[in-house]
């Protein structure tokens, strides 16, 4: 059954996760951390780096064996009929990030490179290839994103490395801060960046053993955490607080701001590409789960045949916001929707485990 | 129960509509481990013949005949007579009753079997009947048909049997006619039994001679340029090595010339190709598989590996698919390859094609397979991986350093071919902030009177230049690059004189034109080629966004792609252990081991300290 997906190494399952989470960096991200955090918007990226890998560790250790996956561990612990629940759950919160990170990155096309272009040409162009990418299947994907992540973390550190005469280190002073409390609470409000991650309990048995997943889990996550709060940082550095909250496209303010002399200035077209590869590899990963949940809740032998109808589905749905404030709005909604998935699932999991554990006799290993 | 027409409709609407997924065997893909390796080699094929249940019968009954006569040897050693009447009888009797039960059995399976697949008969008059049939003659004019008598006591018809020009006449008559024909006549006859070892051993001054029962070989034989020798009275014939085509010997490499390295390439003979290769791996390890190949043509092709380090499965793999090709007639090893390679609908090579034998071996020594066919003048090397396909045969005959160069300045010569056109028509529509104000006023002033949009005015560019490049390999002789190189300047010229094309875009499609050359291996080369129209279109629709997009789709497509099992995009993606030869070329003698993906069974090239030299003391001699 093409759903079930085959072995993944170590390197794979890192560059998947970690492009799954890290598409919003060039999305509003820095600009939001900022307006909550202020000067220590770069820490609320770590902080929620550190939740999700808390999140994803402890699911892991609820796993019972190297073959089980999320949806097996749903049926042991809830049963058949909460599982199906829960899988609806999960299907429409991946589809939910499928339409809010297209929408975005097609507001970002308009806004940024292609401001006469029709919103309706782009959304179909992106789908097509989107849907073309998931067709071929995730290992092909995990491997692009393994080959295609160096490209995105060198884009990244040049950008930070090129905006150098622009730092301006006052920005960073913790008197333009907000204090522990709003950082903590910006942090774990954080959703759409801590759920992500979640995928990799979906995809278990396609890596190796449980080992592998917390190696996976640990360095997917510590190096998004990083490339998202460099980002985040450099960001600060450059525009602070009062300036950089305003921005609606960081990434590509940032790239424009470059100037080192006549020849290299305003390179924000040449970082296209980067935003571009991001965007689509991990909407094409959220499209990829959502149609492989879909499968599995229905019972269907392929998810091929899925996804045509499902993209359409979803056009539909990132059609429906009218301006881009109603779509961070949704988004606002959507976050708070996230936090079902995100920590009170993972809690009663474990809750139940603990009570299911101690019910059985202690023979057990 | 009788199907209604309404249901008969509803069925056939419900097979259209509703998806079912194909039934398809899984894939093969290279595993790890080699344990269950052992004993591949050696295994019978299991081929499935027509009428094997008679040939089970047929062979059943043999076995019993053996069985019974040993028996009778033993009794008749021990010289008891008597039990013969007590014990055999009996049977003797059964197997005589089963002989006339199997006799028209064993006519049908005679009959089942066709012409190609006869015994030969102990009657020259009827073993001439069926090779007239088979080939055809007289209506076939180059089949020669010699009969000939051996002046023996008493004389014996003899039959030889060859086509015209592709046997040496020369061999023929020193080293079968002459030896046979003066024999002197007083010599006694030759008992049948033991008469084409005789032949072999006493008579016929030839270095290879094989004796065969049935028609397939002696097919096999007479069409690759072999003789056939058939005896009245023997149900036998010898293939004796007579052949004498033309063909061009071995010359320097046409395609892959190089500077530095060997400066032999392959011919068309099969024999001297696979000769070559063993010249260049001297190790009795080589091992080289022939296959016959397609039911008229019969191409011989060969498999050639070496057996203590290519991985077994890997190996039966290739053979199994080139064994499972049912065609007419394969005319060459591209055409084979078309048959038996993992993706044929994307035009990207999944083998490595080479006309060089050094390059085969350094292949070989991974523990690549090297396929050869009979009538090609080069050699497919598999599996291989897209990196692979950037390297040129002369890498390793370079020093580290300057190797990585040329290999760097390779890989930018592929993007350029194959993005530059897209990316200017992107810059020049879409993202003219991307470029420095002064570069883009000059742009802006060459294309001023150019009445054409920047997409047509590339791809007429682009389709003069393919026309050009096909022009000049299609045109006789030496004319070909003169043409070529002159109807360029002038179409380019002409071009920017009657304002239709910038001088931008001559620099562009000459540079890119330029840059296609750079990449060694033709076929990626006509696969990027294919790309860049793609890529332009992309452009001229959605800007550096459109070229992004074709450029992860291409990423995707490439790391979905296997060649012979072996992912295309090893070792990066999927990562496995990396040698020091992907991009970089690093130094020989750090190059320890054989390429990982592969899984050979000797995954150690060479010590860890090779240079062994450098441990020693140089008063010592090292001997």
């Amino acid at each position: 059954m093409s759903y079930r997906i085959g072995k993944m190494g170590v390197a794979e399952g890192i560059a998947l996760v970690c492009i799954s989470v890290s598409s919003h960096i060039f999305l509003m991200l820095p600009a939001r951390a900022m307006s909550e955090a202020a000067s220590l918007a770069w820490l609320v990226v770590i902080i929620s780096g550190m939740v999700s890998l808390l999140i994803v560790l402890m699911l892991i250790y609820l796993l019972q064996s190297d073959s089980e996956d999320l949806i097996d561990m749903l049926g042991r612990l809830l049963g058949k009929k909460m599982t199906k629940i829960v899988l609806s759950y999960y299907i429409a919160a991946f589809g939910g990030n499928v339409v809010l990170l297209l929408r975005q990155f097609i507001e970002n096309t308009l806004l940024s490179t292609l401001p006469e272009a029709d919103f309706n040409l782009i959304l179909i162009f992106y789908m097509i290839f989107i849907i073309t990418i998931v067709y071929i299947g995730i290992e092909p994907i995990a491997r692009s994103c393994y080959l295609l992540l160096p490209v995105i973390a060198l884009a990244l550190i040049t950008v930070g490395i090129l905006l150098l005469p622009l730092y301006d280190s006052r920005n960073l002073l913790p008197w333009f801060g907000t204090g522990a409390g709003p950082v903590l609470q910006s942090a774990l409000t954080k959703v759409t960046i801590i759920f992500p991650p979640i995928l990799l309990l979906f995809i278990a048995p396609a890596l190796q053993d449980k080992k592998a997943m917390r190696t996976i889990a640990l360095f997917s996550l510590g190096l998004s955490t990083v490339m998202k709060s460099f980002t985040v940082l450099v960001f600060t550095l450059v525009f602070g607080v009062a300036v950089g909250q305003e921005k609606m496209l960081p990434f590509f303010e940032m790239a424009r701001l470059v100037y080192l002399n006549r020849y290299l200035q305003h390179i924000e077209a040449i970082f296209i590409p980067v935003w571009i590869i991001t965007g689509i590899l991990s909407i094409a990963i959220s499209l990829y789960m959502t149609a492989s949940l879909l499968t599995r809740l229905l019972n269907l032998p392929s998810l091929r045949p899925l996804l045509p109808l499902l993209a359409s589905l979803l056009i539909q749905l990132t059609l429906l916001p009218p301006t881009l404030s109603d779509v961070f709005k949704l988004e606002t909604f959507f976050n708070q929707y996230l936090i079902i998935g995100t920590y009170l699932i993972p809690v009663l999991l474990m809750i139940i485990s603990l009570i299911k554990r101690r019910r059985t006799p202690c023979s057990t290993d | 129960m009788e199907i209604s027409f309404l249901t008969k409709i509803y069925n056939s609407l419900k097979n259209i509509l509703v998806y079912s997924p194909p039934h398809n065997p899984q894939a093969f893909v290279l595993g790890e481990g080699d344990a269950d390796h052992k004993g591949i080699f050696n295994d019978p094929s299991h081929s499935c013949s027509p009428g094997q249940q008679q040939l089970e019968r047929l062979l059943g009954y043999a076995q019993r005949l053996a069985v019974f006569m040993e028996k009778v040897c033993t009794m008749l050693r021990a010289g008891q007579w008597e039990k013969w009447n007590h014990e055999l009888q009996g049977e003797y009797n059964l197997l005589l009753q089963q002989q006339e039960e199997i006799q028209p059995l064993q006519l049908a399976y005679t009959n089942s079997l066709g012409m190609d697949l006869r015994a030969i008969s102990i009657s020259l008059g009827e073993n001439i009947k069926i090779l007239k049939k088979i080939y055809n003659v007289p209506a076939n004019t180059d089949i020669i048909m010699r009969s000939f008598e051996i002046p023996a006591k008493p004389p014996l018809k003899a039959l030889l049997i060859y086509i015209d020009g592709m046997s040496d006449k020369k061999i023929i008559t020193q080293t079968i006619l002459r030896p046979l024909m003066l024999l002197k006549s007083t010599r006694q006859g030759f008992p049948n039994s033991e008469l084409t070892k005789n032949m072999i051993e006493k008579f016929l001054p030839n270095g290879q001679i094989k004796r065969v029962t049935n028609f397939m070989a002696v097919q096999d034989s007479i069409n690759n340029g072999d003789v056939a020798l058939f005896f009245q009275g023997v149900a036998e014939a010898l293939l004796i090595e007579a052949k004498g085509l033309e063909h061009r010997s071995p010359d320097r490499p046409l395609i892959e010339q190089s500077i530095r390295g060997s400066q032999l390439a392959f011919g068309e003979l099969l024999k001297v190709n696979t000769a070559l290769i063993r010249d260049t791996v001297h190790h009795s390890d080589v091992m080289t598989e022939v296959i016959t190949l397609g039911s008229r043509g019969r191409k011989k092709c060969a498999v050639m590996y070496l057996r203590s380090i290519a991985n077994p499965t890997l190996v039966a793999e290739v053979k199994r698919r080139i064994n499972g090709v049912r065609t007419s007639f394969i005319g060459d090893i591209d055409v084979l390859i078309q048959f038996i390679e993992d993706h044929p609908y994307i035009p990207l090579p999944t083998t490595l094609s080479t006309e060089r034998p050094d390059r085969v071996g350094a292949h070989l020594d991974e523990g690549r397979i090297a396929l050869l066919m009979d009538g090609s003048s080069f050699v497919h090397i598999l599996p291989i991986s897209f990196f692979a396909l950037l390297q040129s045969g002369e890498d390793f005959s370079m020093n580290f350093v300057n190797a990585t160069f040329f290999r760097i300045i390779r890989i930018i010569g592929f993007f350029i071919a194959t993005l530059l056109p897209a990316v200017y028509l992107a810059i020049i529509t879409f993202h003219q902030e991307a470029l420095p104000t002064d570069l883009l006023l000059a742009l802006a002033g060459a294309r001023e009177h150019v009445p054409f949009p920047g997409l047509f005015e590339i791809v007429m560019m682009e389709l003069a230049f393919e026309l050009t490049r096909e022009g000049g390999l299609r045109m006789p002789g030496l004319l070909g690059p003169t043409i070529g190189v002159v109807g360029a300047i002038i179409l380019g010229q002409a071009g920017i004189s009657a304002g239709i094309v910038s001088p931008v875009v001559i620099i562009v499609i000459a540079v890119t034109g330029l840059a296609s050359f750079v990449i060694p291996d033709y076929q990626i080369a006509v696969g990027m080629r294919l790309f860049r129209f793609f890529s332009l279109i992309l452009a001229s629709m959605m800007g550096l966004i459109g070229i992004t997009m074709g450029l992860l789709l291409l990423t995707v497509v490439l790391c979905s792609m296997t060649s012979f099992g072996v992912p295309y995009m090893v070792p990066i993606a999927p990562k496995v252990i990396p040698g020091l030869d992907i991009f970089v070329r690093g130094p020989i003698f750090r190059q320890e081991k054989r390429p990982d993906e592969l899984n050979p069974q000797d995954g150690q090239r060479q010590p860890h300290i090779s240079k062994v030299w450098q441990t020693q003391d140089p008063k010592e001699g090292g001997e």
